[in-house]
Parts: structure tokens; C-alpha cells; sequence
């Protein structure tokens, strides 16, 4: 395209020594032509104003939309202009976003395309790239880069009907077996009194009406304050199943967070993997109820990942239980135990917490496993799938 | 290629070479190629080229031209759609030469002619007895000027649009895609890297350069005086009041529609490296692009209007005279260096004079034979140019039949399309109106045969040309057989299928009774010359026809007793 400089100088020249008017107008002519290309070329891109519309979370295996939004603000057309969207490989739906649109004076497009959430994670969507250029090829293609947006694809949650969890914490939402527990503000019928049987049990409206004394009878309750500490050192998964436990635990993390807030139960999370958005490794959430601290749980189980290096897990285990309450239930996720750990479960015994190991992986030797963790206080239960994850 | 390799075409290489062809036929850049506003650019861009030289013309003689322009156009109108044709897949393996030998010729017929119709005015009987003492006074000056100019034009024409047809999506990059989207592979990994568009556009680029600054110069070279001043030396100066309107039109829309193409050839470089890249390209791309170019032309067009001209600007003129002292200066110095050079040489041209002694010349044969003058002089003059001429026409003839049958023959050419719908519609008429004809005809015939005596000799039923005569032996006596049982079917005596022809000859000696001799005689000859394997000699024709003549008679006379 140098050429046409040339070309024009030429002829400019030659209209000058001639003095051929028409020659200074095809000079005009061409020169305008090219001086417009390359006017038009640089002031297309900063005058698209881009926007990217989507959703920042959503569940495996849902499909979402997400919208992009080019409007030309200016008074000339864009004639071409090329986009590519940067999509990781999990979040794809067919074939790659990338497109040629035209875009006439003050357009708005919008476009829209689908991400599928294939595996949990964080994901960046973008950064999205855009090129146009003119229309005879006399000026370089400008290039804009739209910064990424991210969508985090929570962990799979398997839904779970009821957990049989033990707790030493009295009062609470779940209804215990342990009748040494009764809470007050669960009544469950009444009886006639007996001696020995607290003076505020006694109701006296149905006393006066039947005309003996009648205690109120309560149901028995505990409260399953938990924490769900989730091993993620690889050294402590088996080899060929390093990738596939490691998620499953992920899951079972998931769904026994997602089944504990249901029920109303205060829930923290922990885990020695490292988030991939701030980079922390061995860190825990404190306890609490409500759904908006789940969503918060499951953000952190779909970006934690697996991290080598680490100390066992037995070393981290007092720190990370260090801060939390008496009779607190401590949820041990983990793909076994070996005596360190086992060791390390008790101590949370004796420290007044309830600890409870989930294997994840299949265990040959599950019998003196669960026969150890009676005799150290605590219970060794298997999840090394599905199945055994809702008969617990 | 096929044909090359295999003697003689067997029925497996004709069907492999006919799926060849689908699947180049079927991936072809069918949206680009076809369509017919590009090649009314290149047409108007390769027709205006000759807007420069016929400025020049003009100003050097006094020729009529204003034809020429509007035929360049035609011509180039021409060469785009030949070379498309050409560049078909089903012309892969024809004779491409002999179709553009034939396809010169036949423009060099057109310009003649248009020569004589617009120029020099038709030429007279003596003219073309002229041709035949002279061929070359069959090419005038003028028709040499013209036949340079729309050679130019024409092969203009036909090099952009091979430019524009490389630049199309080729069918190797229409099967890479295909395979890239089967087994799922990205397309940048294999996209097609061996045809280099933004190359064919450099190029498209700098012949459009090129063509426009020599359009220039020949347009603006007519402003020049040139002449020896009173020291002898060269004087340049300006003349005339500008240029033609037809000139300044065929300038402008050289410029436009060049700007305007190459916004079209950015447009095939920036689409196959989008489909290359598998990427989707909206329709509005595409459909915009060129009323944006025109639209971005007329707005620079606008405002080139409202700039200043070199006329209307005092600095102009100071310039060219600046420019003009250069260019005095520079001529001063390379006649300078011309001077220079001789003297240098100088010596050398007395080593090469000739002087000193010399050898003898030969001595001169007597020769008793007459020379070649001698006996050219004895022919008559115009042979030498009838025989030339006889050998172009025939030549010629055969090259536009060769160029007519290209046409008519290949697809996109004569026999697509409309034309194929026309050519079709055509045959079914004659096919009506023949058979139409020959049904009055065989009414007529009846009519007449049904009408009591005399009657009229019914004419042998002949097929169009044929003579018996002609026949070899053995046609002849299955003629006169077959002519003696159509005859006899006019009469009423009608030979069932299933028959042979030993049973009808009983049957028809039966009706001709008079004849029965004659009638086993044509029988046994019949059978001997279609199925016997022996050659049938010439005497035993001559012998079986008295026999059929006399059965053809005995058939009439049966039939005018009958009826």
C-alpha cells in the first residue's frame, strides 16, 4: 500500500508542470481517499462502546447466556470488525465465539452466546478481542482488548435427605435421639406429673382444666454447629484415583455444607488446597447459618484446588480447629487415615470438639479403621460414592 | 489428464473423471465468481486505459475515434467473461491456445471492421484486389493504432480478472475447511497458507499504478509542443486548452472504478482469511462493503471538488515553473554525459570504419537456371496473396469454431442457463413444426392414394439423401427388401412381427401371384444379406434390383386393382 504515496506524489507532479486541473482532482480525489481510510480507521475502535453481560456463577451442568453488547457512537459506519472471545475449554459450547460484523452509524448489536458449566471452577471469560480496519487495506487494523469477566461453576451437590450425625451440643434444630437433651421450645405433648419433674415442665392451663398437676414432655434436640475440613494434599490420595477422589471430595464437601444449611445448622468450611482467586492455601471459613453463606462455601469449594507440597494433614488439622467452639462437629473429608491422623481426630476429642472422618476413597480396611475410631472417640464412616454418601 | 494415460476411454475412467469434475464444480467460490457488478468494473477500468492513448491519437491525427472507447468497453467485456470460462474446472483439460487463438482472431475481425465502419469507411473492390498483390496493405495505420490500443485493453481485462479469481475462495480451501470441521481440528492449525491473496493484490496494485501513470502521461503528453529552437536545441512547451470530455470521463472512471475494485480485492483478501479461520462473517459485511466505498469515494470526491485547482492557484504555477528549471537542468546534464560518452568512444568507430585493403569479391556464378524472380514473375500476381489468404480464412475458421464450440459447450458458457433453455425451446418447435409438416405431408399422400386412377407415381420411400445406389451390396438388397415391405404396407398387405421372412414371402406371393417367382427370389437374398456371413458381391445387387423394381410395379398394379 505504499504504492499509492507514490503514486499520488506522481501525479501531483505532473499536474503541476502540465497544469492539468483534472490531474489535481484525481489527486485530490486520491489522497482524500486514502487520508480518510486511515482517519476513519483509527477513530472506529475507541468509539465502540462494548459491554459484556453475564451471569458470575452458576451450577454444574447448567447452561447459561452470556451477552455482548457493541454500540458504534459515532456518525460512521464501522465496515468491519472482527471479535474474538477468549472462552476456556470447560465453559465451550461448540464452536469457538469468533465473528465478522458490520456495524452501521449509532448500531447497537447485541450478541448472544452459550457457556456450559462442565466442570466447577473459576473461569475467566474474556478477555475479548476486537480488530477492524478500512475499507481498500490502506491503513493497519487497529486492535481493543474488553477485559475479562469470570463465572465460578459451583461443585455438584448431591441432595441429601438426612445425615446422621451425633452432637454433643445441646439445644438446636436437629432432632437428637439422646433424650439428654431436651429443648424447651420443642414441646411435644403432655403427661401427668411426677415427682422429681422440674416445677417451670408443668403446665398449669391444662392442669386447671384437668384438674391434676400436667408436665410439658419435649423433644429432644441437638445443635450441629460443623465445620467441614476437606483434605486436599495429594501425597494422601492414591495415585490413579489423585484427580477423581479429590473432586468426589469436593462434592461431598458440597452437599453436606448444602444439607447442614438446610437444616438450619450453623456451617464453616476449611481446607489445606489453595483458592485459585486469592491464591490462599490451608484456610478456613468460620461457622455460620443462612444460604448467602453457603453460596459463599461453594464459591470457595468450586475454586479450591488440589496443591503439592504441603505438610500432612494431621499437622494442620489442630491449627485449623484451633478457634472453634466446644462441641463443635468437625466434618474430616478426607481419602483416609493412617495413624497420625487418627491421633490427630482424637485430640479434637479430648479438645471437646465431635470430630467425624468421611473416607472418600474406597477402603479395604474400613472395619479396623472404624473399630480404631471407637476406640479413640470418634466416627469413621465411608463416602466413596454416592450411594454411601446418602446412606450416611 | 485421464485421457493421456488410458487407450481407449473405458467407462470406470470416464466416471472418475466425471466425479472429479462434480467436486471441483461443487467447490467452487459460486457467490464471488458469479454476478456481474465486478466484472463491469474491470470492464470500465480496462476500457478507460484507452482514454490515454486516444488522446495521444488525437492530437497526432486526425482519425475519427470516438468508437473506440465504447468498443474497448465491449472488448473488455469480452476478455472478462473468457477468461472466466476458462478458468471453469471443466476447461481444466481442454485446448485453452486454440480457444484464445480463436478468440483474437475474432476480435481482430470485430476491429476491423469497426475500423472500417467508424474510421476509414469500407474499402472497395480494389482495395480487396489490393489484398490479394498485397496482404500487408490489408493492415492500415489506423487499424494497427487501434489493434495496440484494445490489445492493451483486453489484456487488462483479462489479467484482473484472473487477479479477482485468485482471490476467490479456492476449492482446496473449501476441502481443508471441510475436513477441519469433521474432525473437529482448529482452524487455525490448518489453515491454507499456500495462496498468498494479499500478494495477488500487491500486484493487482501496482498494474493499476502502473496503467494510471501511463494513462496519464499519454493524456498529458497532447499539451506538449515539442520543437527545435534556433540553436537547435529541444523546446517543450505547453499547448492547447485541456483535455477531451470523453478523455476526462475515460480518466475518471479509470480512478473510481479502480478504487472501487480495490476495495474489492480488500475485500477477497480479508474474506479468505476469515474463512480460513472458520470464522462467520455476518451478511451485512458483505453487502455494505460496496455501497460504503462508493460512499467513501463520493465524499472524498465532494471535498476534492471544493480544493483548489493548479489554475486557480498562483503557487502552481510557480511550482511547475520550478519543476520545469529542474527538469531543463537534468537534460542539460545527460546531454552532457551523451556528449561525453561519444567522444570517449570515439576512437573506436575509427577501428571499426571501413577502409584498407579488402578481399576480392567472389566471382559470380554464371547460373543457367532462371531465378526465383525469374519464375515468380511468370505466376500470376495475386496468387501469393490468395493462397495467404485462403490459408488465414481457413485457419480462422477453424479457430472460432473451435472458440464457438467452447462457448456453446461448457458450463456457464452457451449451454447454461438461459441460453440452454432457449436452445432447448428452439429444438421443440422445429420438432413440432417437422413433425406437423410430415403428418400433412403423409394426409396428403393418403388423400391421394385414396382417389381412384390415375394415379400418381408414389415416389420410393427414401430417408432424407439416401440413394441406393450408394449403398454397398449388401445394404442395397436389404433396401430394396425392406423399401418392397413398406410398399406392400401402403398397400394393405402388413407383415406381423412374429412373421419371418421366408412365412411373408408366402403371404405375399399369395396377394401378387403374378410375382411369386420374384418375390421368393428379393426373399432369398434378403436372408442372405443379413444373416448369411459371406460378402455379398457387387453383381448379385445389380441382379436383385430388376427383381425389387418388378415387385415395386406388381405392389402398384395389386394396389390399383384392389382399390
Amino acid at each position: 500500500m505504499a504504492d499509492v504515496p507514490v503514486l499520488l506524489v506522481l501525479l501531483l507532479l505532473i499536474a503541476i508542470l502540465l497544469q492539468l486541473d483534472f490531474v489535481f482532482y484525481l489527486v485530490y480525489l486520491g489522497a482524500g481517499t486514502y487520508a480518510l481510510a486511515r482517519w476513519w480507521t483509527g477513530r472506529s475502535l475507541p468509539a465502540l462502546r462494548v459491554q459484556r453481560r453475564l451471569s458470575d456463577h452458576m451450577f454444574l451442568g447448567q447452561d447459561a447466556d452470556v451477552e455482548i453488547e457493541i454500540a458504534n457512537a459515532r456518525w460512521w459506519p464501522v465496515p468491519w470488525l472482527r471479535f474474538d472471545e477468549n472462552l476456556p475449554i470447560n465453559l465451550q459450547m461448540g464452536q469457538p465465539v469468533r465473528r465478522v460484523v458490520s456495524l452501521a452509524p449509532k448500531e447497537r448489536l447485541r450478541l448472544t452466546y452459550q457457556v456450559s458449566g462442565r466442570r466447577r471452577g473459576y473461569y475467566a471469560v474474556g478477555p475479548l478481542q476486537l480488530k477492524t480496519g478500512d475499507l481498500f487495506g490502506f491503513a493497519q487494523a487497529g486492535g481493543r482488548v474488553i477485559t475479562e469477566d469470570h463465572i465460578t461453576v459451583y461443585p455438584y451437590v448431591v441432595p441429601l435427605a438426612q445425615v446422621h450425625f451425633q452432637s454433643r451440643a445441646p439445644y438446636g434444630t436437629i432432632k437428637s435421639r439422646q433424650r439428654i437433651f431436651a429443648d424447651p421450645t420443642r414441646i411435644a405433648g403432655k403427661r401427668e406429673y411426677l415427682p422429681g419433674d422440674p416445677l417451670h415442665s408443668i403446665d398449669w392451663k391444662s392442669s386447671s382444666h384437668s384438674g391434676s398437676l400436667q408436665v410439658k414432655k419435649y423433644d429432644p434436640a441437638v445443635a450441629l454447629a460443623s465445620v467441614i475440613l476437606l483434605n486436599l494434599r495429594p501425597e494422601e490420595y492414591s495415585r490413579h484415583l489423585q484427580a477423581q477422589a479429590s473432586e468426589w471430595g469436593i462434592v461431598v464437601a458440597a452437599s453436606l455444607a448444602s444439607y447442614l444449611v438446610r437444616e438450619r445448622q450453623p456451617v464453616g468450611l476449611g481446607s489445606n488446597g489453595t483458592d485459585t482467586l486469592t491464591g490462599a492455601h490451608s484456610w478456613i471459613i468460620p461457622p455460620r447459618p443462612g444460604r448467602a453463606h453457603l453460596m459463599k462455601l461453594l464459591e470457595w469449594l468450586a475454586r479450591v484446588e488440589l496443591t503439592n507440597g504441603l505438610p500432612p494433614f494431621a499437622s494442620w488439622l489442630p491449627a485449623a480447629t484451633a478457634g472453634l467452639a466446644w462441641g463443635t462437629m468437625v466434618i474430616v473429608v478426607s481419602p483416609s487415615a493412617d495413624g497420625p491422623d487418627c491421633q490427630a481426630l482424637h485430640h479434637l476429642v479430648r479438645a471437646g470438639l465431635t470430630p467425624v472422618l468421611l473416607a472418600i476413597e474406597p477402603h479395604y480396611r474400613l472395619g479396623p479403621l472404624q473399630e480404631r475410631a471407637r476406640r479413640l472417640g470418634f466416627t469413621a464412616l465411608i463416602a466413596a460414592d454416592e450411594h454411601d454418601l446418602l446412606c450416611l | 489428464m485421464l485421457r493421456g494415460f488410458l487407450r481407449p476411454r473405458d467407462a470406470e475412467a470416464e466416471a472418475l473423471e466425471r466425479s472429479l469434475q462434480h467436486a471441483a464444480v461443487s467447490h467452487q467460490d459460486t457467490p464471488w465468481l458469479n454476478g456481474i457488478f465486478r466484472p463491469l468494473l474491470i470492464a470500465l477500468v480496462a476500457s478507460s486505459l484507452a482514454a490515454g492513448p486516444v488522446a495521444l491519437l488525437r492530437a497526432l491525427s486526425p482519425w475519427p475515434l470516438l468508437y473506440v472507447l465504447p468498443l474497448a468497453f465491449l472488448l473488455s467485456v469480452e476478455a472478462v467473461y473468457a477468461t472466466r470460462q476458462l478458468g471453469r474446472p471443466s476447461w481444466r483439460y481442454r485446448g485453452r491456445l486454440a480457444f484464445r487463438l480463436g478468440e483474437v482472431l475474432g476480435l481482430l475481425i470485430v476491429i476491423r471492421l469497426a475500423v472500417w465502419l467508424f474510421g476509414t469507411g469500407l474499402p472497395g473492390p480494389a482495395a480487396v484486389l489490393g489484398w490479394l498483390d498485397d496482404p500487408g496493405s490489408f493492415f492500415d495505420p489506423q487499424f494497427e493504432w487501434t489493434i495496440a490500443v484494445f490489445a492493451l485493453c483486453w489484456w487488462y481485462a483479462g489479467a484482473m480478472t484472473l487477479d479477482f479469481m485468485d482471490l476467490a475462495i479456492q476449492p482446496d480451501e473449501m476441502l481443508a475447511r471441510e475436513i477441519r470441521l469433521e474432525f473437529g481440528s482448529s482452524g487455525a492449525e490448518h489453515a491454507h497458507h499456500g495462496h498468498s491473496r494479499s500478494e495477488i493484490m500487491g500486484g493487482f496494485l501496482a498494474r493499476w499504478i502502473g496503467c494510471a501513470i501511463l494513462m496519464i502521461f499519454l493524456a498529458a503528453a497532447t499539451r506538449l509542443n515539442v520543437r527545435t529552437g534556433e540553436q537547435g536545441l529541444l523546446r517543450i512547451t505547453l499547448q492547447g486548452a485541456g483535455l477531451a470530455g470523453d478523455v476526462l470521463a475515460g480518466l475518471l472512471v479509470y480512478f473510481v472504478a479502480g478504487f472501487m475494485l480495490i476495495g474489492e480485492s480488500r475485500l477477497a483478501v480479508l474474506r479468505g482469511g476469515w474463512y480460513n479461520e472458520d470464522l462467520a462473517v455476518g451478511r451485512d459485511v458483505i453487502r455494505r462493503w460496496q455501497v460504503m466505498v462508493f460512499a467513501t469515494l463520493l465524499a472524498a470526491g465532494a471535498l476534492a471538488a471544493l480544493l483548489p485547482l493548479g489554475s486557480t492557484v498562483g503557487l502552481s504555477y510557480g511550482l511547475g515553473y520550478l519543476l520545469a528549471l529542474v527538469l531543463r537542468l537534468l537534460l542539460f546534464l545527460i546531454a552532457i554525459l551523451t556528449i561525453l560518452v561519444g567522444i570517449l568512444l570515439w576512437p573506436f568507430h575509427l577501428l571499426l570504419a571501413p577502409g584498407g585493403s579488402r578481399l576480392p569479391p567472389p566471382e559470380t556464378l554464371l547460373r543457367q537456371v532462371p531465378d526465383q524472380q525469374q519464375v515468380l514473375t511468370s505466376l500470376p500476381p495475386w496468387l501469393g496473396g490468395a493462397l495467404f489468404w485462403a490459408a488465414i480464412i481457413v485457419v480462422t475458421g477453424y479457430l472460432l469454431v473451435v472458440n464457438w464450440r467452447g462457448r456453446a459447450g461448457s458450463e456457464g458458457g452457451l449451454r447454461g442457463g438461459r441460453f440452454e433453455r432457449l436452445r432447448f425451446w428452439w429444438r421443440a418447435l422445429w420438432a413440432r413444426l417437422w413433425g406437423r409438416a410430415q403428418a400433412a405431408g403423409a394426409a396428403v399422400r393418403a388423400r391421394l392414394a385414396s382417389v381412384g386412377p390415375p394415379r400418381p407415381a408414389i415416389r420410393e420411400p427414401r430417408g432424407p439423401g439416401l440413394r441406393p445406389g450408394s449403398l454397398p451390396p449388401r445394404a442395397r438388397v436389404r433396401y430394396f427388401y425392406l423399401s418392397t415391405i413398406q410398399r406392400a404396407e401402403q398397400r394393405g398387405i402388413v407383415r406381423p412381427p412374429q412373421e419371418t421372412p421366408s412365412e411373408f414371402a408366402g403371404e405375399l406371393g399369395a396377394h401378387l401371384p403374378d410375382a411369386e417367382d420374384d418375390v421368393a427370389a428379393l426373399t432369398e437374398a434378403f436372408i442372405a444379406a443379413r444373416y448369411a456371413d459371406e460378402p455379398i458381391p457387387t453383381e448379385q445387387a445389380h441382379t436383385v434390383q430388376p427383381i425389387w423394381q418388378r415387385l415395386i410395379a406388381a405392389i402398384g398394379r395389386g394396389g390399383r386393382r384392389d382399390g
